[in-house]
């Protein structure tokens, strides 16, 4: 039993290294591919429509209704010390700082890395991968940089959007159930918040959007075995991604937090 | 002139010897026949002529040129000289018949669009495959999927042509088109390997044949000897005795 856990546990941080180093190696190729002409603009406009525009429904739904739930909870929580007052404040910097970025990311991860890692992952199990390079084409240029690169740009975008519309859906609840006035709502939240809540929360969408991309494109790029091996990787891909958003963003807030403290 | 030699050829996969040092030549404008069992690696050796897999030692002569040190971006050149014909035919689905032919010629040649169209046009004529410029991959028949990926393997005009299992699963009317198609281009001067399993094929189109078993090339003829010879170990294959 312990030679088979021994065994278990070997087999996952073979894979963990394996993961960690293929990423760096296609992060490396793509940085060198992209200094290089010929660049597809076309492809990564197309990308930009795919991954973002597609995506603005979903992140208006998640935060729509976080920006609710929070001036909700944060209402019923703090009337009972009669401190309702600072639910602008607090809601605001909650959603610029970190549940923006983090809901847009995983909504993306979710959405996007499974529909990157399903479709490369096809394109690999039919030879279309091999079919690029044979034809004296480079698949990280055409594959790899345009999806990596959209999520970079779109993710910042969505990020915003997202920050807005919780915004406004928590100034509806603060209305409707705290009896808030609308303009005193808006008030607070523009002296509370500061243009480095805002950046936080976009560089961190930048980043989630290049590990996203990133890992959608690898697993796609390794997939093997058929529609299964497909099914298989746009799970993984999808778990990693999630997995990423979430521990990444920790270290994240460690950084930013670091920055803040230095620059002040 | 030799064009396409391969030199103390070994692959292995994990723990898995495929090849035991592989040594091939084929000749300008010859047609080798490569076969052998399923699992031999006949397609591996064939990818590995442009570079699509390295070999874990020995060489790979294009032209005189060691195409194994190679990188991604400098296989370009080879690429565009040497073609390679997919199995499934490897057409990009999210693409119409026009687009993928015209993919090679929007990437390495300075054609313009008008010129681009007439040159499809003219080459899903000669593969009578007139009419489906507009359709999607996945409203063609398998055979009209194999013959796209040839038409679009050798748009550019290769010197050379890697034929993987072209007839596999055809009927006899495409498979027939295949062939003259083979024929053709080999009239034209190129020089071609053809994996197969497709005996009436290999002996239809090929000059010589070449057989891979248990890593190495164990046997070879023209197709004249072989036609004559009734025996020996390229015989008991063809004939099904042995795999």
């Amino acid at each position: 039993m312990i030679n088979q856990l021994s065994i278990n546990i070997g087999s996952a941080l073979t894979q963990l290294v394996e993961f960690i180093g293929g990423l760096g190696l296609l992060l490396k190729q793509a940085w060198e591919n992209i200094k290089s002409r010929p660049f597809y603009f076309g492809l990564l406009i197309e990308q930009i429509y795919h991954i973002g525009v597609r995506s603005f429904p979903l992140v208006f739904a998640t935060a729509f209704s976080t920006g609710m739930v929070m001036a909700l909870q944060f209402g019923l929580g703090l009337q009972r010390f009669g401190g309702k007052y600072y639910v602008p404040k607090i809601v605001a910097l909650s959603l610029l700082r970190e549940l923006g970025p983090v809901f847009a990311g995983l909504m993306v991860a979710g959405r996007v890395g499974a529909g990157i890692t399903a479709e490369v992952g096809s394109m690999a199990v039919t030879q279309q991968i091999d079919a690029i390079r044979a034809l004296g084409t480079s698949p990280i240029k055409r594959i790899v940089i345009p999806r990596v690169l959209a999520c970079v740009i779109v993710l910042p975008l969505l990020t915003t959007f997202a920050d807005t519309v919780g915004i406004f859906s928590s100034v509806i609840i603060g209305v409707s159930e705290l009896g808030l006035d609308p303009m005193f709502f808006l008030q607070k939240v523009v002296t509370t918040v500061q243009l480095l809540d805002f950046m936080s929360g976009i560089f961190k969408s930048m980043f989630f959007g290049l590990f996203i991309g990133l890992v959608g494109c690898y697993y796609g790029m390794k997939t093997t075995g058929g529609t299964q091996g497909v099914g298989i990787a746009t799970t993984k891909s999808v778990v990693m991604s999630s997995l990423f958003v979430v521990v990444g963003d920790f270290f994240l807030t460690k950084f930013f937090w670091v920055i803040e403290r230095w620059s002040s | 002139m030799v064009v396409i030699e391969v030199k103390d050829f070994t692959k292995s996969f994990g723990q898995k010897t495929i090849h035991r040092g592989v040594n091939l030549t084929v000749n300008k404008g010859e047609c080798v026949g490569l076969i052998g069992g399923s699992g031999s690696g006949k397609s591996v050796i064939l990818r590995s002529l442009i570079g699509l897999e390295k070999p874990n030692s020995g060489q790979v002569l294009i032209h005189g040129t060691d195409i194994v040190p190679l990188k991604e971006d400098q296989l370009t050149d080879v690429r565009k000289k040497v073609a390679y014909v997919f199995q499934g035919g490897a057409l990009f689905d999210s693409m119409t018949v026009e687009e993928n032919l015209a993919y090679p010629l929007k990437e390495h040649t300075k054609l313009n669009l008008q010129d681009i169209k007439k040159k499809i046009t003219e080459t899903l004529k000669m593969f009578g495959l007139q009419g489906s410029e507009k359709l999607m991959p996945a409203s063609l028949s398998g055979g009209m999927q194999k013959r796209v990926g040839l038409a679009r393997a050798i748009i550019m005009g290769p010197e050379v042509v890697l034929y993987d299992e072209p007839t596999a699963g055809l009927d006899p009317f495409n498979t027939k088109k295949i062939q003259e198609t083979i024929l053709q281009l080999k009239k034209s001067g190129v020089t071609s390997i053809l994996v197969t399993h497709d005996m009436p094929t290999a002996f239809a189109v090929c000059d010589r044949m070449v057989l891979l078993l248990n890593g190495k090339i164990v046997a070879q003829g023209t197709t004249e000897e072989l036609q004559k010879d009734h025996s020996g170990i390229m015989q008991t294959f063809i004939t099904g005795e042995e795999a």
